[in-house]
């Protein structure tokens, strides 16, 4: 029989039977669909979670700290910090030189004293830290300067709002530490966007004996969490540079405690070009005599615990598909069985064993297909919604939200082609069962 | 060699020594019991015999459905004994042709598309078998009920979709059991005749298997089994 013949009897074989066929088709869909999805998400979490965040990195990225290096710490991610070593262009343009080093993002950061609101406006039943006067009291922060053209490059999730314009000096965002000195729920991260509040920069007179301050409004446009380091304001680095310049002007404040900044940058994140290189740019840049934190150690661990979630995700897909094999296997046995006489027919008109192996095996091929092709997109769905709902949470716990994105094209391929060669296997045996039928079988229509 | 000779003789199936039995040991039953005969080549034989007497067994042997385990058939200068799976299928293909009592056309399958599968498992070509199936159908005088599955045709024409289907990949024996014991008495006549037509035209010999007297008179010669043996008196005899 040739090919062609044998693909148009086992088409019209499928269509014969809709509602089998539909439900053979839908068991293939929801295996290779949970496979898919499974596979892909476990992927996703080996490649985006942790290696696309080595890249892009924020949760794998290496901070070097404006100190020297303490000897006895360069293995833990988190090391103790020595003396201070500022952080200047010089050193900037040596970590960029470094090779495996992808991208390099400065940090400031600024003393500031912050008054809250209704100063800057009116709250809605906001009683502040002096109920009598409705007025909240100053507290002293940093802003956390940054460039945020290059935001995905750092450790840096919008939990509401947005971040602010790039250049911007009347834009800010805050972390949850603020709501605790406007007592309001960091639940309802929104509720403070829109408020303006005051940031003053402070200057120590150049005799050293007052500090006076330079005032400047912003308007809160997003609220954040950061690993940048300890601020409750994340500003442009516009913004900082003037708070910065006009600190410089005065004099040093060490009897305030407030001495003049010494390091051009509190910090660079450095994202390295892959996980695998992580230790060695980290290493690098211990070299220059900085100290570096990042979270080596963290990413071992979570890369075996995916490893293990990678074999449970496994074990469910392949169960999945087991029971659709055996669908597949079930509805085939059925045909046989109804078929008989017309196997008997086909073999009495010179059909070979082969040719009526080729109709069945065609027949679960395109079930196989078919539901691999449903399945797969079924899959993708899932990944979808799954992903939409991971990063939810993440954010509404105030983690570091991630991207990601859809089905990697090689898991999606694999779901179609596994289901094919999943419908061959389980096929395999009520095909040969039917080839092996006697042609006397046909007797029965004479 | 019996089949070169048989073929020298004008012979087409020879039959010698066959005997049958479903089941084994115990519980055999034995169906054929030892059989002997030719057939002419070209003859129109028609096969009789009560329910039970082993008609469908020796057609089933014949056309090669199920192995000989004793006694010889030849076919031509085919030994049908000791002929392997797939050997016996293409002497199916392309020697054999069937015609059964519920026509067995694949009912997905057009009644051209049904033509062209017998043609396609006898290694016809595609443009081929196209040309061949139109015009078996036409001789049949089904042209205008080629593009119809079998559910759309009447007993009559699906019967004469089944003998354009066996006589299509031309073969040497037509082996056919109750060709019209589904059909009403006026599309029996007519699927008799195309039959009796191609037969003569192809030149093929046929085996009828039937209970019906009006089929059994239109056969040259009459085979009558009784009990799994021939019945002496009627062996051979012109009808």
């Amino acid at each position: 029989m040739s090919w062609r013949d044998g693909i148009v009897l086992s088409l019209r074989s499928v269509v014969r039977r809709p509602a089998r066929t539909a439900l053979t088709i839908a068991a293939v869909a929801l295996g290779t669909g949970l496979l898919v999805a499974l596979a892909s998400i476990a992927v996703i979490a080996e490649t985006r979670v942790i290696a696309q965040l080595g890249k892009g990195g924020p949760a794998t990225a290496i901070t070097v700290d404006a100190n020297v290096v303490d000897p006895a710490q360069i293995d833990s991610d988190t090391p103790r910090l020595g003396t201070a070593k500022p952080i200047n262009a010089e050193t900037l343009r040596s970590v960029k030189q470094l090779p495996h080093v992808s991208t390099v993002t400065t940090v400031q950061s600024q003393d500031v004293y912050v008054l809250p609101p209704p100063i800057g406006s009116a709250l809605s039943g906001y009683t502040g830290d002096d109920p009598d006067r409705g007025l909240a009291r100053p507290y002293s922060d940093s802003a956390i300067g940054i460039d945020f053209k290059q935001a995905n490059n750092l450790p840096i999730t919008v939990l509401a709002g947005r971040l602010p314009a790039e250049g911007s000096t009347s834009e800010v965002a805050v972390t949850l530490g603020y709501f605790d000195h406007v007592h309001l729920d960091p639940n309802k991260p929104a509720a403070v966007l829109g408020q303006v509040i005051e940031i003053g920069s402070p200057q120590v007179s150049p005799d050293g004996q007052t500090i006076r301050g330079r005032w400047s409004r912003g308007v809160i446009i997003g609220v954040v969490a950061q690993d940048l380091g300890s601020g409750g304001l994340v500003t442009s680095s516009t913004l900082t540079n003037a708070q910065r310049a006009w600190q410089l002007a005065g004099g040093d404040g060490n009897s305030f405690g407030l001495p003049l900044p010494a390091s051009t940058y509190s910090s660079l994140v450095v994202v390295a070009d892959s996980l695998d290189t992580i230790h060695t740019v980290r290493s690098e840049i211990t070299a220059l005599g900085f100290a570096t934190t990042a979270p080596e150690h963290l990413i071992a661990s979570v890369q075996r615990y995916l490893q293990v979630v990678d074999m449970v995700l496994g074990a469910i897909g392949v169960i999945a598909l087991l029971i659709a094999a055996l669908g597949i296997t079930n509805a085939l046995l059925a045909a046989v069985r109804e078929r008989r006489r017309e196997i008997g027919v086909l073999k009495a008109i010179g059909a070979h064993d082969r040719d009526v192996l080729r109709w069945f095996l065609v027949e679960a091929l395109i079930c196989g297909v078919s539901g691999g092709l449903i399945g797969t997109a079924f899959g993708i769905a899932t990944i979808a919604v799954v992903s939409h709902i991971v990063n939810d949470y993440l954010v509404s716990q105030g983690l570091l939200g991630v991207d990601l994105g859809g089905a990697p094209v090689a898991t999606s391929l694999i779901g179609v082609a596994g289901a094919a060669v999943l419908a061959l296997i389980a096929a395999a045996w009520p095909a040969l069962r039917a080839a092996r039928l006697p042609a006397r079988e046909a007797v029965g229509a004479l | 060699m019996l089949g070169s000779d048989a073929v020298a003789r004008g012979v087409a199936v020879s039959v010698r020594g066959l005997q049958h039995e479903y089941g084994r040991g115990r519980h055999a039953v034995p169906v054929l019991r030892g059989l002997d005969f030719d057939i002419e080549a070209g003859s129109h034989v028609a096969l009789q015999g009560p329910s039970g007497a082993g008609k469908s067994t020796l057609l089933s042997l014949l056309g090669g459905l199920e192995p000989i385990r004793e006694g010889e058939i030849w076919i031509g200068e085919t030994r049908l004994r000791g002929l392997r799976r797939g050997e016996l299928a293409e002497y199916r293909s392309r020697v054999i042709g069937f015609v059964f009592q519920h026509f067995g056309l694949l009912d997905v399958l057009t009644a051209r598309e049904n033509v062209m599968l017998a043609l396609s498992l006898a290694g016809i070509p595609l443009q081929q078998r196209m040309r061949r199936a139109d015009e078996i159908l036409d001789d049949v005088g089904l042209t205008d009920r080629a593009g119809h599955r079998p559910q759309q045709l009447s007993g009559g024409e699906q019967q004469r979709v089944a003998i354009a289907r066996a006589l299509s990949s031309r073969p040497h024996l037509l082996l056919a059991d109750e060709p019209t014991g589904n059909l009403d008495e006026e599309s029996a006549e007519r699927v008799l005749d195309v039959l009796e037509r191609l037969r003569v035209d192809n030149g093929c010999t046929l085996v009828v298997v039937t209970h019906n007297p009006m089929v059994a008179a239109r056969a040259t010669h009459r085979l009558h089994l009784r009990e799994g043996r021939l019945a002496p008196e009627l062996v051979g005899e012109p009808a």
